[in-house]
């Protein structure tokens, strides 16, 4: 039961202006009391069945916070298999039993299966066809160099010489295709080129999947609109009992892991929060019983909150626990008579609004659902403190208030500096890497980033145009326009058009390569190579690109090809026009802004994908986060000025709940903890606290103890401080910063507030 | 006549053979291996450094006949070995740990782009084979030898055959090596390496000198390390 708060005589009851307002809450009769109190434990049982028998819908909500354009596509799918057996002489085990895998898997899933790279025989055709049409024009000159007669002639000395080397048949060299090593001229290009040999670790498989180097993983792509784990399913039924393992990688398994991690460590995350401020309140409330009447309330709105709103995602729970905190800091608060108008409950309510003016979409859904969540608990809190109104009064005994100008002037400034000081140390984290921990970790996704790529990393451009044709070609000038970016800001430029030179262009690349008498040098090569004792005719592959009657790398010869398949994977046809995706492989560096490239048509290229938006959003995020932290400081000046019907509180709320912020801020960097949208939240949530604090050290001022207020306000340091216990860092971060902020917004509320609301022109309390 | 219970009889002590033969197989096959290795370590358990000459042969479809070449083999334990083929148009095989470089013997400064280096990571086959032919020359037991192999010990003559791991991605490029030794000594007088595409090397070697003076092993390799630091000054040009 909830004790009452003494009377101290001479103190304003309330944060409203009639003095003459009752301390407490109104005392209902005891039977309407009764009754909404059996009503709620109805209410509250029936939400906890609810949720029990799985009414509330668990969802990943890892991609919440980027813009919906910006999210990784829901139907591509990149399934991984992975040797499962440790015996190097298992055959079933081995890179041929994955091949072979490979093959039944692509026949099983059809037309869902994509390639992630152009499949090696056919791309290796069209390179031996059109070797010289693709060498990019920059390496023309080096081209024509190592035409010379001096150049075949030390190709083929070095050739005949590295022969004789036991090492030379094992060193990936293929001089029957390429005995002048023309293939460097296009290597020195592989990222702008977008060939598979830019990947360090894996290389392109016959049906266009990636194979590790080491021979124990293969990574597949797949777009389908079933249910991932249906098309899992299907996969894990062609390896039947082999030592082979599947698994999903890059954003399915994010997705996947985020819903099992809210799933399986929400709950005991739920447990930690619960007993942590249920401790606070009993230390604060000094009576087991009402410390748990107070949880058991604010934890059955916030129960009832989950139920009406039907869905919960991994940002509910470090959401929740900052509810759970507020509200129990408001209950102690009501209880207490420090705040039982609607002064703090609506600060509270509208501490997330600003969330709703940033480009965070599951913020925004956020801003809206903690206005319910904080209505929820204000009424069933109202409701049991209505309750537990009639019980023994505690005592309230401890220090009173003091103002301390030096002390304040100096927190003051101490925390403009290290704000100040904040804002160039603060590392940024973008809402593309959401930080799972053990839940999030895979052995596959490990080998995929140290083997594959990761796909994180991965932006795309759609280029469209009226036909399939038209689109390749423009794809290939955006492509050949972002090529750069390599290698500065991005690693590999993936685009059919890449291969394919447009119709208007073949006649000046014609002219160039005739300057090169490409049929003079090949007889001088055959030459030089049976001079040495080489036969020619081993050569014949490398030989017949130097035909001009191979015809040429167009977008028709293309889609007409073997590479079609592949290219299907890059098209999409709608009514009219159709569109090619260009796959840009950005580096890991998310501090170097995206520089503005234009297309061939002079429009500016904007890849879109999680990587993209982090970076833009990084750009972006000082603003933001200005936008945030201002917006929220002036609602709440708003309605304590309303409330209170006194400029000096709404200003002194503002400030203590910037000063928190900045001092917060101060605090992450000096941690070193990065900052970004994911824990924005968390920051307003701070302010507001400072701001209620602020506002009721003012209105109580030097006449009402500080440890009810200290008390009041524990809620909200335990309550995150809980998160601290659980191994997902996305909650530990989210945690450290409410914890933080909400011990430096309690400080500055104390300490600071009156006397900022003395310096803004308050008169004396005791003279009021 | 045979019996019923003869016919029993026979049923239950073949029965009772089979594994056991498959055993006793698995046995011989161990003790040959033993012997082998054991051989192999009689002169290698000794080798400090080793010179030796060799004679390289090739067969590839992409030449009109053999290819031979003549030249040292020098190899400084534990992870030294350098294969260097006589005059300006054969190159130098050097292993050093996990370098390798295959190095022309006449450097080319307008070719020096056309040589490429060896990435062992990129190139795993030329890893595994690279510290075959290292061990082979080091002393030891044999453990690291036939370490991250498949072995066999075919009947007749003094051989052995390391394979590549059936699940390694070594066996798309290498089928086998297999090596002979010198019966009485144990030295390595063959190897020889099957590609997966079709190319066959052979190694023959002779004239083994072990535990050379150090200053003449020095001398032996200074062609070599000469070599490198020239293809290296010629890359950065």
């Amino acid at each position: 039961m909830l004790p009452s708060p003494p009377v101290e005589p001479g103190t304003p009851p309330d944060v409203g202006p009639a003095p003459s307002r009752p301390r407490r809450p109104q005392v209902s009769t005891p039977t309407r009391t009764r009754a909404l109190f059996v009503v709620w434990l109805v209410i509250a049982g029936a939400c906890a069945w609810a949720l029990s028998t799985g009414k509330v819908t668990i969802s990943s909500g890892v991609d919440d916070l980027l813009p919906v354009g910006q999210r990784a596509p829901i139907d591509d799918t990149l399934i991984m298999l992975t040797v499962a057996s440790a015996d190097a002489n298992d055959e079933a085990a081995g890179i041929d039993a994955l091949l072979g895998l490979s093959s039944r898997v692509n026949e099983r899933l059809g037309d869902e299966h994509v390639p992630l790279v152009p499949p090696a025989g056919e791309a290796a055709a069209w390179f031996d066809r059109f070797a010289l049409w693709l060498v990019p024009r920059a390496a023309l000159g080096e081209l024509r160099t190592r035409l010379s007669d001096e150049a075949i002639a030390d190709a083929v000395e070095n050739l005949r010489a590295r022969m004789s080397s036991p090492l030379f048949g094992t060193t990936n060299e293929d001089p029957r295709r390429d005995p002048l090593r023309l293939g460097d001229l296009t290597q020195a290009f592989a990222g702008r080129y977008g060939r598979a040999g830019a990947f360090e670790g894996a290389e392109p498989t016959a049906s266009g999947d990636l194979v590790s180097r080491d021979g124990t993983a293969l990574l597949l792509r797949v777009r389908s609109d079933r249910d991932a784990a249906g098309v899992l399913a299907d996969v894990r039924d062609v390896i039947g009992s082999a030592p082979i393992e599947a698994a999903w990688v890059g954003p399915t398994h994010h997705r996947v892991a985020a819903r099992e991690v809210t799933l399986t460590r929400g709950s005991k995350a739920a447990w930690l929060v619960l007993a942590a401020v249920t401790g606070g309140l009993a230390i604060v409330l000094r009576r087991a019983g009402a410390a748990l009447l107070t949880a058991a309330a604010v934890g059955s709105a916030l129960l009832a909150f989950l139920v009406v709103t039907g869905s919960a995602d991994l940002w509910a729970i470090p959401m929740l626990a900052l509810a759970f905190g507020a509200g129990c800091d408001a209950a102690v608060a009501r209880a207490k008579a420090y705040d039982p108008g609607w002064t703090g409950a609506l600060i509270g309510a509208t501490t997330m609004v600003p969330l709703i003016l940033l480009p965070y979409p599951g913020w925004q859904v956020w801003a809206w659902k903690w206005i319910i969540a904080a209505g929820f608990t204000t009424v069933v809190v109202a409701i049991t403190i209505r309750a537990a109104a009639e019980t023994k009064p505690a005592s309230n005994a401890g220090a009173h208030l003091r103002r301390r100008p030096m002390v304040a002037v100096v927190a003051i400034a101490g925390a403009i500096v290290a704000a100040w000081w904040a804002d160039g140390a603060l590392r940024y984290r973008g809402a593309d890497r959401v930080p799972l921990g053990p839940g999030g970790d895979s052995a596959a996704e490990a080998k995929l980033v140290a083997d594959f790529f990761d796909p994180s990393d991965v932006v795309h451009l759609e280029t469209t145009d009226v036909d399939a044709v038209a689109a390749l070609e423009r794809a290939g000038d955006d492509a050949r326009a972002l090529s750069a970016w390599v290698p500065d800001h991005a690693t590999r430029i993936d685009s059919p058009g890449n291969l394919v030179i447009r119709v208007g262009e073949l006649e000046t690349r014609r002219a160039e390569l005739a300057e090169l008498a490409l049929a003079e040098r090949l007889h001088r090569l055959r030459e030089a190579l049976q001079s040495r004792g080489l036969r020619s005719d081993a050569f014949g592959e490398f030989l017949r690109s130097f035909d001009p009657r191979s015809g040429a790398p167009t977008a028709a010869e293309m889609l007409r090809g073997a590479l079609g398949p592949w290219i299907r994977g890059y098209v999409t046809t709608g009514d009219g026009s159709a569109s090619v995706r260009t796959d840009v492989y950005l580096r890991r560096d998310v501090s170097a802004p995206l520089p503005q490239t234009l297309g061939a048509e002079g429009v500016a290229l904007e890849p879109r994908g999680p990587a993209a938006a982090a970076r833009r959003d990084r750009s972006h995020f000082r603003d933001r986060l200005a936008i945030a932290v201002l917006g929220q400081a002036w609602i709440g000046a708003f309605i304590l000025w309303i409330a209170a019907r006194s400029l000096p509180i709404a200003a002194a709320g503002a400030a203590a709940a910037l000063i928190t912020q900045g001092a917060t801020l101060a605090a992450i960097a000096w941690l070193q903890m990065p900052i970004g949208p994911m824990v924005l939240p968390a920051l307003l949530a701070v302010g507001g606290a400072a701001a209620t604090a602020a506002a009721r050290a003012c209105r109580t001022g030097h006449a009402v103890t500080g440890r009810g207020l200290l008390g009041a306000a524990l809620c909200q340091v335990a309550a995150p401080a809980a998160l601290l216990a659980t191994d997902v860092p996305m909650w530990r971060d989210f945690g450290t910063v409410a914890m933080l902020g909400a011990a430096i917004g309690l400080g500055v509320g104390l300490f600071i507030a009156p006397t900022l609301h003395r310096f803004v022109g308050a008169r004396r309390p005791e003279a009021a | 006549m045979i019996t019923r219970r003869v016919l029993l009889g026979s049923a239950v002590l073949a029965t009772l053979a089979w594994p056991r033969a498959g055993d006793a197989e698995d046995e011989i096959a161990d003790k040959r291996l033993a012997n082998r290795l054991e051989l192999w370590a009689n002169y290698s358990k000794r080798t400090r450094n080793l010179l030796a000459r060799v004679t390289t042969t090739r067969d590839s479809a992409l030449l009109d006949a053999p290819l031979v070449t003549t030249g040292d083999l020098m190899h400084r334990g534990p992870d030294l070995l350098v294969l260097r083929d006589d005059g300006l148009a054969g190159s130098t095989t050097i292993v050093d740990g996990h370098t390798l470089e295959i190095l022309p013997n006449q450097v080319r400064e307008a070719g020096a782009r056309l040589v490429p280096t060896i990435d062992g990571d990129r190139s795993p086959a030329a890893g595994w084979l690279a510290q075959r032919l290292l061990h082979l020359f080091a002393a030891g037991d044999g453990a690291e030898l036939i370490a991250g192999c498949r072995t066999d010990v075919p009947r007749g003559g003094f051989r052995l055959d390391l394979l590549p791991p059936r699940a390694s991605a070594t066996r798309k490029l290498i089928r086998s090596v297999t090596v002979h030794l010198d019966p009485v000594a144990g030295a390595v007088t063959q190897i020889l390496i099957a590609e997966a595409q079709g190319d066959r090397v052979r190694l023959q070697l002779s004239d083994h000198r072990q535990n050379v003076p150090d200053a003449d092993l020095a001398a032996s390799l200074a062609d070599a390390t000469a070599l490198r630091a020239a293809w290296a000054a010629a890359r950065k040009n």
